[in-house]
């Protein structure tokens, strides 16, 4: 098989976070695009913002992601079309888009910067792969909650595609889809209510603190070599709401790994073939 | 109010399937649960064969409630379902909630119509003009809602609403049942009931502020939102009950 890279992909919630996750060794670095995002409007870029982040992360030879993943109704629809279209003039590298419907229109003017399906957007078989690179989407983030043997499944389907994985994120405790919590309002403070601390009260007497609802951060970045060898070829690091202390350590463990694997990938070749291709031996998909 | 309607019942037995094929308000059945048909059925997915293929033969129509994760586990056993339906020759439909699927019925079974369900969504309850045209693109006949505006909406993209009264809401953790995960076995006899139920016969169980994470299985939709649906001409009402 070819080896399809390895790009560690960082968030970015502020201008002063980009030189230093460039300086970690970001490959590449998302931001949100303010009032479209699936984030709050204090950690996402303007379209001003972002051509000058542009122009730091083009100039230092790394690549710019803009997520408009929010689903957006009427006739902001049309006003995101035209921002769209700004940041693809721009040099924007990547549009994140979680609608299909949205994709399918962008796909129809956008010339230059690639589509990348967001992982709200769900998709768990390879025929969702199969239309959305018809669509023209070049790169499909996988849902966090897909099985190893899943993930392996789509790849061999459609080798032809770009897969992203959250290497170090949240994974929700319900379903992606089910979630009942509130999870987040553009313009307030941004709430994810199963990461919260809570107590326990019993007639209005503390009983001591709750169990935690949600799980805590999934972390790949140990074993990456399994997910290279699948031929994911991006890593991305969640959380551009977070501490940025935090993030920046998250970057700095998935840039390490990287190093750690791509040198043992030189060392022994087949460590690529941990997972068995349907076209090994010839056969048909 | 329409008289006639689709129904979902939470599980089924061939009691319940046979007074349902000969009722003369229902429409159509849904059969399928969208995460575990051990929960809908007590025979699992053999037994849904078995209904479905009874609900086919009769004269009432056939929904099949596809999977909420159709994947590589699964994709055999959903496109022999489907396999199934579709040698009946006649129309019939299937709720799905990803064009993956959808995409594997426009291709392979001409006899029938997708629906886009309820769960398919990822966090946002929101949907964009956008995505209504492109559910028209992609053959969808219609959408699952509990939403009175949504449903006004649907029609006016040419979807049919399949108006729900009752808003599906599932006790999981990720995308294992909450009984398994608190038990590792699915229990026939404490499966479907709610958090609280369980929390009443079982102290031992651990629960989440107080049981609200995962909350009961239906949430009822308004009962005005139905009244409006008679505005709709062509809306469908989708009654799913509860034991």
């Amino acid at each position: 098989m070819s080896f399809g890279g390895c790009e560690v992909l960082a968030p970015a919630g502020r201008m002063s976070d980009i030189a230093p996750l460039l300086e970690v060794g970001a490959d590449a670095i998302y931001v949100g695009l303010s009032g479209y995002s699936a984030r709050p409007e204090s950690s996402d870029f303007s379209v001003g913002e972002i051509e000058e982040a542009l122009g730091i992360i083009h100039g230092a030879g790394k690549k710019l992601f803009v997520a408009v993943n929010a689903n957006v109704e009427g006739e902001r629809i049309d006003e995101l079309c035209e921002l769209i279209k700004k940041l693809d003039k721009m040099g924007a590298d990547a549009i994140i888009i979680a609608d299909y419907g949205l994709i399918y229109r962008v796909s129809e003017f956008i010339e230059n910067a690639e589509l990348h399906a967001s992982t709200l957007s769900g998709t768990y078989n390879a025929e969702d792969v199969r239309l959305l690179c018809d669509m023209g989407v070049r790169r499909i983030i996988l849902s966090s909650d897909l099985y190893v043997d899943e993930i392996a499944d789509i790849i061999d389907r459609v080798p032809e595609a770009d897969y992203e994985i959250v290497a170090d994120g949240g994974i929700c405790f319900n379903s992606n889809r089910q979630c009942l919590l509130p999870h987040f309002g553009q313009k307030e403070c941004y709430n994810v209510y199963c990461q919260k601390e809570y107590e326990l009260l019993l007639s209005g007497k503390s009983l001591g603190r709750a169990k935690r609802i949600g799980n805590y951060p999934g972390k790949l970045h140990r074993t990456m070599g399994i997910y290279l060898g699948m031929g994911i070829s991006s890593f991305k690091i969640e959380g551009r709401t977070n501490d940025f202390g935090y993030i920046l350590q998250r970057v700095k463990d998935v840039v390490s790994s990287k190093k750690f694997f791509l040198e043992h990938l030189r060392e022994i070749p087949g460590m690529m073939h941990y997972i068995r291709r349907s076209n090994w031996y010839g056969e048909r998909r | 109010m329409m008289d006639k309607y689709f129904v979902a019942y939470e599980s089924y037995d061939a009691k319940i399937l046979e007074s349902l094929c000969g009722d003369g308000d229902v429409k159509g059945i849904i059969l399928g649960d969208a995460l575990c048909n051990k929960r809908m059925f007590r025979g699992g997915i053999s037994e849904l064969v078995l209904m479905m293929n009874r609900v086919l033969s009769s004269e009432k129509t056939a929904i099949y409630q596809a999977p909420l994760y159709v994947t590589s586990r699964n994709r055999d056993e959903v496109a022999s379902i489907l396999g199934m339906m579709d040698g009946y020759k006649k129309e019939s439909f299937v709720i799905v909630q990803d064009f993956g699927t959808a995409e594997l019925i426009s291709r392979e079974f001409k006899n029938l119509r997708t629906v886009w369900g309820q769960l398919g969504r990822v966090r946002e309850l929101r949907f964009s003009d956008e995505f209504l045209k492109f559910l028209c693109k992609r053959n969808f006949c219609g959408m699952e809602t509990g939403d009175g505006a949504l449903a006004k909406r649907l029609a006016g993209f040419g979807l049919v609403p399949f108006f729900s009264d009752a808003v599906i809401g599932y006790q999981t953790v990720g995308r294992v049942c909450y009984l398994e995960y608190e038990t590792g076995r699915c229990d026939p006899l404490l499966c479907r009931k709610g958090c609280y139920s369980l929390r009443e016969e079982n102290g031992e169980y651990e629960m989440t502020v107080d049981g609200f994470m995962l909350g009961k299985k239906y949430r009822r939709a308004q009962p005005y939102d139905t009244e409006e649906l008679c505005d709709i001409p062509s809306a469908e009402l989708i009654r799913r009950i509860q034991e």
